[in-house]
């Protein structure tokens, strides 16, 4: 399923890479931010243990804008499709993958699932009211893009211009 | 489109661009050629994949959506109460004046000068850009193509790529206007590039954001949305305000059926497998946030209590039937459509904006049929347009020449003995069946074809007995068969009768040409006149009614088109004649199907007349669209000994004969048969096989206008030659 989940994340435009565990998952990041040469990185709350020392987490939409990269963690992957769900409770994490140029998705390998049917299944769990409700949840495949012109293929319109997936054999822990 | 402008001079204005002809040829190539691999690299849960898969996915979003379509109420009530309780506010709008004043009043309350929009064609339906600048609140749309289009003053001219119309180098001058700096028009990265940095400043201002919703799942008030620019999610994250624009249309019960549009929609829109972005919004998300339903009606209760239209709100708004639509591609989607383009804005527009707006856009259409068998919700878009003709028709009136040449059709003996003396006058003016007179330099492009002096029944016996020794060697031999010659085919083309004819007795069948037959009526039907179609449906089932005949065969398959499909809705309200319509139905089939499925011909058991390899088949639209006949001609030339065919590129596209539309709108006949010739052109073959008449005629007319020496020829006499040799 992983394979599948690749493949279909590659086809779409997306990097993927896996990796054993979280130091695994930490250093990938690491090794990200510097081949970007980031100097601007922010990330949701969830993934800020895996950010690189200084990474800005719950910043405004002014100071996360056009942030070299930004770090978010999956709570689904949908092998079908090759796309990550994302949905962070708290709603400023969600402008992570909003306005970062390059989007790091961990994807713990437990969250993945084969289907869209089976994320049918998990979308109605979140809809649920009560803690674990989930209002704003985004399937996200691949980098941000546009035919709108010619109908060329043009990558990075508003949101990031590269999506990598990181993909984490042992889960986050 | 800019406003204002009438029906006929937009008309004028698309015909007369080149430019634009191009720019949607290659779209449509692109369009068609990326949808189709989507299907067909798509495997289903069960295994299925392609067009099969295609179909189980899109028979399930149809029951899906006629479900919610049926008990609305009960499922808009669920929405309601479900989006509530996560802490929405859900409003309906009977009229477009109403949404847009809601959306309004937000802007004012909230203090806004600006909204910033996500792409919705709602907000397009209701005109709410120009409510909002009356009431001093700036619209920004914030959707690259929608952006563009609003900057130069435009409405969409495709509902999912609303600036296809234009080129890069229009684009580039758009923005060098709009920016007043210079933007290249070569370099479409740095146009993109533009977007996200003109518009971000809007982005961290507005107070309220407006989108539409692709989907409202009623089981847990979830509105789904599908983009990929990634501006959705500013518009719906920054502003403290986001209200939907939506028709209850979009309403789905269950998050499985939201799955199945996803699997169906982006790869019948973009002809991606999934876009970017799929949102799911239950609710507002954080405090001080709102999240506004605002549910237009706007003509859709009136369409939903109409049987002739209840299906159209299926719709997801793909654009799919604008995008393989051959009179869009020459016309554009200013021209045809009215704000929705494309075969779905023929049927929704005079509920929307009223049959005025449609009346202009529907004649048009070639009836091609190509926009159903894409659809992902299967809406039957041609048999809807022919009725909005027929509201058009009986709301204006048919042009005085088409009343006239329909008067003379009507009656069987008159248009007999006009054809016929027209048959003797025109013979000075006769070459090989084509009349070299002077046409009108609109119609120039095509050579009339010339009336036959002595037209096919006149050479034919009533009754033919089957041949103690048959030519061929089928499965018929000893069996009746009814032969429908068909009126055009009678007085323009009585060597494709004759070969037909050949071909039968070859099979060994005793074959009846009943003499009383004339017209099945589809040039009525066509015509939007129903009652006149009905008058010769009648007539032609009484003359093949009697069980005389095992089958029902003609070469004409568009005739046969007409009494399958066509009968049983022209009758829908005289069950007695419905029923006699379905009877005859079961017998009647076109010839290919005949030859191929019923007299099972044996392979190699025709020989090729062709001397080289230089064949292509054209599918008539209805054979490849309704009888799903193709497979069966493509398998008979292929069977001919010797015969090399030659694939033709863009096969299923029409060749733009249209029945009459291309004697209305002959400039959208020409520029859908020169699409076709240059295919063929391609191809280098020097026969061109078709299997209706009237396409053979009007083919052969522009072959030989053009100045091509292509042969253009009927599968029948095709065959029939190859029984000679
Ligand atoms: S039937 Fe053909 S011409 Fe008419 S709207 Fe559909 S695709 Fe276009
Ligand atoms: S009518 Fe069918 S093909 Fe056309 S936009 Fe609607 S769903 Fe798509």
């Amino acid at each position: 399923m992983i394979d599948r989940f690749g493949r279909w994340a590659m086809q779409a435009g997306s990097t993927v890479e896996t990796v054993p565990d979280p130091a695994g998952a930490r250093a990938a990041i690491a090794r990200l931010a510097q081949r970007l040469s980031a100097s601007r990185v922010t990330a949701t709350r969830e993934a800020a243990g895996f950010a690189p020392p200084g990474a800005l987490v719950g910043g405004s939409a002014v100071q996360v804008a056009d942030a070299d990269l930004g770090i978010s963690v999956a709570i689904l992957a949908v092998a079908e499709t090759g796309s990550v769900l994302l949905g962070s409770q708290a709603a400023d994490d969600r402008l992570v993958g909003m306005l970062a140029q390059t989007h790091a998705v961990l994807v713990p390998a437990g969250v993945l699932c084969a289907s869209l049917d089976d994320a049918a299944v998990a979308l109605r769990a979140m809809a649920v009211r009560g803690p674990g409700q989930r209002l704003y949840l985004t399937l996200t495949t691949g980098p941000s893009r546009t035919a709108d012109i010619e109908r060329v293929l043009t990558i990075g319109v508003q949101g990031p211009r590269a999506v990598h997936l990181v993909v984490v054999g042992g889960g986050l822990g | 489109m800019r406003p204002g402008s009438s029906f006929r001079e937009r008309y004028r204005r698309a015909v007369g661009d080149a430019q634009l002809r191009r720019n949607l040829l290659a779209f449509q190539r692109g369009w068609r050629a990326s949808r189709d691999d989507r299907f067909a690299e798509y495997t289903g849960p069960d295994g299925g994949s392609g067009e099969a898969e295609f179909e189980i996915l899109r028979s399930r979003l149809r029951a899906a959506k006629d479900a919610v379509i049926r008990d609305q109420a009960a499922v808009f009530a669920r929405f309601k109460s479900e989006a509530e309780a996560n802490g929405a506010v859900v409003v309906e709008a009977a009229t477009a004046e109403q949404a847009s004043e809601y959306v309004l009043g937000l802007c004012r309350r909230t203090g806004s000068s600006i909204l910033v929009k996500s792409k919705s064609m709602v907000s397009e339906e209701i005109h709410l850009n120009q409510v909002l600048e009356a009431g001093g609140v700036r619209a920004v749309e914030t959707d690259l193509g929608e952006w563009i289009v609003q900057l130069r003053g435009e409405t969409p001219s495709h509902m999912v790529m609303p600036a296809i119309h234009l080129s890069r180098r229009q684009v580039g001058e758009t923005f060098s206007e709009a920016t007043g700096r210079r933007v290249s028009t070569e370099d479409v990265v740095e146009q993109v590039g533009l977007a996200r940095t003109e518009l971000r400043k809007d982005f961290l201002s507005a107070r309220v954001g407006m989108t539409g919703a692709n989907a409202l799942i009623a089981e847990s008030g979830t509105a789904m949305i599908v983009t990929n620019e990634g501006n959705e999610a500013m518009v719906t994250s920054l502003p403290d305000v986001h209200v939907i624009l939506c028709g209850y249309e979009k309403l789905l019960a269950t998050f499985e059926d939201a799955m199945t549009q996803v699997r169906l929609l982006p790869r019948s829109a973009t002809g991606q497998a999934i876009t970017s972005y799929t949102t799911f919004i239950s609710g507002p998300d954080r405090p001080g946030r709102e999240l506004h339903y605002v549910f237009v009606d706007n003509g859709r209760s009136a369409m939903r209590q109409d049987p002739d239209f209840v299906d159209a709100l299926r719709c997801i708004r793909c654009a799919a039937c604008a995008s393989v639509c051959p009179p869009y591609q020459v016309v554009g989607g200013h021209v045809f459509g009215h704000i929705y383009s494309g075969a779905i804005g023929l049927v929704n527009t005079p509920f929307h904006h009223g049959l005025e707006n449609a009346a202009g856009p529907q004649s048009l259409c070639v009836g091609c049929n190509a926009c159903q068998s894409v659809c992902p919700v299967d809406i039957p878009l041609p048999r809807q347009i022919l009725d909005v003709r027929r509201m058009a028709v009986a709301r204006n009136g048919m042009p005085p020449v088409k009343r006239l040449a329909l008067a003379v059709w009507r009656r069987p003996a008159l248009f007999r003995a006009l054809l016929r003396a027209a048959g003797v006058l025109s013979r000075p003016f006769a070459r090989k069946g084509l009349l070299r007179i002077p046409v009108p330099r609109r119609h120039a492009w095509r050579t009339p074809p010339a009336p036959a002096s002595r037209p096919a029944r006149a050479r034919l016996p009533e009754v033919i007995e089957a041949a103690a020794k048959p030519r061929l060697e089928t499965d018929v031999g000893g069996r009746t068969v009814a032969y429908f010659v068909q009126c055009l085919t009678d007085a323009f083309a009585p060597e494709q009768a004759a070969a037909s004819v050949a071909l039968l007795q070859a099979c060994g069948v005793r074959l009846l040409i009943p003499r009383r037959q004339h017209c099945c009526g589809l040039p009525f039907i066509d015509s939007g006149d129903p009652a006149g179609a009905r008058r010769l449906a009648r007539q032609t089932i009484e003359t093949f009614e009697s069980d005389a005949a095992d089958w029902i065969v003609s070469a004409a398959g568009s005739c046969v088109a007409a009494m399958v499909h066509d009968y049983p809705h022209l009758f829908a309200s005289e069950p007695s004649w419905r029923a006699r319509a379905e009877r005859l139905a079961e017998r009647v089939v076109d010839l290919a199907t005949f030859l191929d499925q019923v007299a099972r011909l044996r392979p190699g058991a025709l020989k090729t007349p062709v001397a080289s390899d230089g064949v292509t088949y054209h599918p008539f639209c209805q054979s490849l669209n309704v009888l799903r006949a193709d497979g069966c001609a493509r398998r008979l030339l292929t069977e001919v000994r010797g015969l090399q065919l030659s694939e033709l590129p863009e096969a299923g596209v029409c060749c733009g004969f249209g029945g009459s539309t291309s004697f209305d709108a002959p400039e959208v006949g020409r520029g859908i048969v020169d699409r076709k010739l240059e295919n063929v052109d391609g191809t280098r073959a020097e026969v061109l096989v078709t299997d209706n008449p009237g396409c053979v005629l009007h083919l052969r007319g522009a072959a030989h206008a053009s100045g091509r020496r292509l042969r253009v020829v009927h599968l029948a006499e095709l065959l029939a030659q190859g029984l000679e040799s």
